[in-house]
């Protein structure tokens, strides 16, 4: 998918660039991983599809790239995603070329083997919002994961340069996800039931925390010896004090990429709880991370007039 | 060795009777699910259960002026038998039996674990694409000898070194059967991509300070989701909870993450993502097979399907075979 297009601009803006992070296909069938293009002749790596979830914005902050000019292609989620990393100053707008691209969703391969049996990349087809199967055109929607069914900004909040066309729907109403709202409906008890069976799993590999752009923090509350926050031991109240301890830091911030979810080896649904944070936070305060960056995060201001004594 | 042949009803049957005994991996549970009945407790892999991912060494407490230790014992594990793939067994066998198991010191806790744990052997016989156990000198029949081995042969299921007929008495495998079955190991094992190098191990070491390092690392985000289910890293950290009472506990360490090799002083030798790769990929297929004569990796694919940004050790590795030629 707009692969001319992506390649075409990326060879202009190297000229003033030092990198363009973008996505190139991977080893394995199915399957799209970062890639940071430097030279001109390596633009015909890079690639998108529905395969491209990992959040590039995380990028931005290793070391190597921090104070350099660096070009970034930016789905809506990795465009909230910067925004909300300019807005806490971790990166500088004026390092960076946005090249927004607006996005149908990225597609589970374990809902795609679910559905077909052993995957043969050339069986399928993919097109915006649908993809072929050996002929029969099907809507792409029970495919894609979780965090993309429950999609509310398909579109780059900012950019510098928009590839394709803008997505005319909002895929929650389109796609239904009811997942948040079933959780809300049990008791507390099944819903307890529910994490504890899920964060049992947990191995704590971090890898949930290694891939949210915004996880930042040089040294995480999970790791830290003084203070002793949590046991390194994977028990399942140290790891449910582990993800709860992380959605709280995301509160307001977290733009619901789904980053986490995608990256865990145990398949928990981890997006579950930072984003029912943030139905919380949007009926609360009115507020959605990386939306508008001129607007301030209700979590993260204070002021003296604040209307809830507990603050003041 | 006694080799015989078991029908998969009996097989499936005598499994089916002593279910309580046994365990399998996900991944052999993928391979060999129409063989076996439902309901087996499935493990993610092999090492949690001989090197759990985190347990108590010791308690301490401050009592009258004195500390008092107390070790913490393991207790008595029943045997079980856990079926696992050819790479997985190796990866115990070879590799966390080594280090645990070692001449002069035999970690106890471990010991008391493995020693009931009987391997049974599932020949591989459908190859998952994301595997690549020849490079490393494995096969996807790969056996030590002394473990139950099963593999389905011409409609039957084909076991080796079941003494205690824990698959019942079948029926003993003639010449012809035994010919066939050699010639088809030669012949898959010649199918197969040849191993690295044997001067690979030599080789990567003395590249240590390459370039190509930085390049190979950009994608890696440092989780530890490799490591923790790497079948072979067997890396842990020991950390003290609590001051004038408390336990000593043992959990999995990763060599991505920043802590681990930071030093008291707050020096870290280590201090970006590109020397953690480097390592990783260095303690696998240049100091394990130096010292020990084995790599630190089986080729089971496995970091290669969970890794949340496609980093590939099977990639990297021919990358730098190629590169150094």
């Amino acid at each position: 998918m707009y692969e001319e297009e992506i390649r075409a601009l990326s060879v202009k803006l190297l000229d003033e660039v030092e990198g363009v992070i973008g996505y190139s296909w991977g080893t394995l069938p199915f399957r799209a991983r970062p890639f940071l293009c430097q030279k001109k002749e390596d633009v015909t790596h890079l690639v998108f599809n529905h395969f491209c979830g990992s959040n590039l914005a995380r990028y931005l902050l290793s070391g190597e790239l921090k104070e350099k000019k660096i070009a970034i292609l930016a789905k809506a989620c990795d465009a909230r995603a910067i925004t909300v990393l300019i807005r806490e100053g971790q990166v500088k707008r004026e390092n960076l070329v946005i090249v927004g691209i607006p996005c149908y969703g990225m597609v589970d391969r374990k809902k795609l083997e679910e559905r077909f049996g052993p995957l043969q990349p050339q069986d399928f087809e993919w097109h915006l919002d649908s993809l072929t199967f050996k002929g029969e055109n099907l809507s792409i929607g029970p495919f894609l994961e979780a965090t993309c069914q429950r999609c509310l900004h398909p579109n780059p909040p900012l950019y510098d340069h928009l590839i394709g066309q803008e997505v005319t729907y909002i895929p929650r109403k389109r796609w239904n996800n009811d997942a948040l709202t079933k959780l809300d409906m049990v008791s507390r008890e099944e819903r307890w039931a529910f994490f504890a069976g899920e964060f049992e799993k947990c191995i704590r590999c971090y890898a949930c925390r290694n891939s949210c752009p915004l996880c930042y923090c040089k040294e995480c509350f999970a790791e830290m010896q003084r203070p002793y926050w949590l046991s390194g031991a994977a028990t399942p109240s140290e790891n449910l004090f582990f993800h709860v301890g992380r959605s709280l830091h995301m509160a307001g911030r977290c733009v619901e990429c789904g980053a986490c979810e995608r990256a865990c080896p145990v398949d928990i649904p981890i997006a579950l709880l930072p984003c029912k944070v943030e139905e919380l936070i949007r009926g609360n305060f009115d507020f959605e991370a990386g939306i508008d960056p001129d607007k301030e995060p209700p979590l993260l201001t204070y002021r003296e007039n604040d209307p809830g004594e507990f603050i003041r | 060795m006694a080799k015989k042949l078991v029908t998969p009803e009996v097989f499936r049957k005598k499994v089916a009777d002593q279910s309580d005994l046994f365990l399998i991996t996900e991944r052999a549970q993928g391979v060999y699910h129409e063989f076996l009945p439902q309901g087996l407790r499935v493990i993610k892999t092999p090492k949690e259960l001989i090197f759990p991912e985190w347990e108590g060494v010791y308690r301490f407490s401050f009592q009258d002026r004195s500390w008092k230790v107390w070790e913490i014992e393991t207790g008595d594990f029943s045997p079980r038998f856990l079926f696992l793939l050819p790479c997985e067994a190796r990866a115990v066998i070879e590799v966390l039996d080594g280090n645990f198991l070692q001449k002069d010191y035999i970690d106890k806790n471990y010991w008391q674990r493995r020693k009931n744990l009987h391997l049974i052997v599932l020949g591989c016989y459908t190859i998952p694409k994301t595997c690549f156990c020849s490079l490393v000198g494995g096969n996807p029949l790969w056996r030590d000898g002394r473990s139950l081995f099963v593999l389905p042969f011409q409609g039957e299921l084909y076991v080796e070194n079941d003494e205690t007929m824990l698959f019942g008495e079948g029926k003993s495998v003639d010449a012809r059967e035994e010919e066939t079955l050699a010639t088809r190991e030669e012949e898959l094992k010649a199918s197969l991509p040849p191993p690295l190098p044997s001067d690979f191990p030599q080789k990567l070491y003395a590249h240590f300070d390459e370039g190509i390092w930085k390049d190979l690392s950009w994608r890696c985000i440092n989780c530890g989701a490799c490591t923790f289910l790497c079948p072979t890293c067997y890396c842990f950290d020991l950390s003290v909870e609590g001051r004038l009472r408390g336990l000593t506990l043992k959990t999995w360490d990763s060599c991505m993450f920043p802590r681990f090799t930071l030093h008291a002083s707050s020096h870290n030798p280590r201090p970006t993502g590109k020397e953690r790769v480097r390592q990783r990929v260095m303690h696998k297929f240049s100091y394990l097979p130096l010292r020990e004569g084995y790599y630190g990796c089986v080729g089971c694919g496995i970091c290669r399907e969970i890794c949340p940004v496609n980093w590939d050790i099977r990639e990297t590795v021919e990358r730098m075979a190629k590169y150094l030629g």
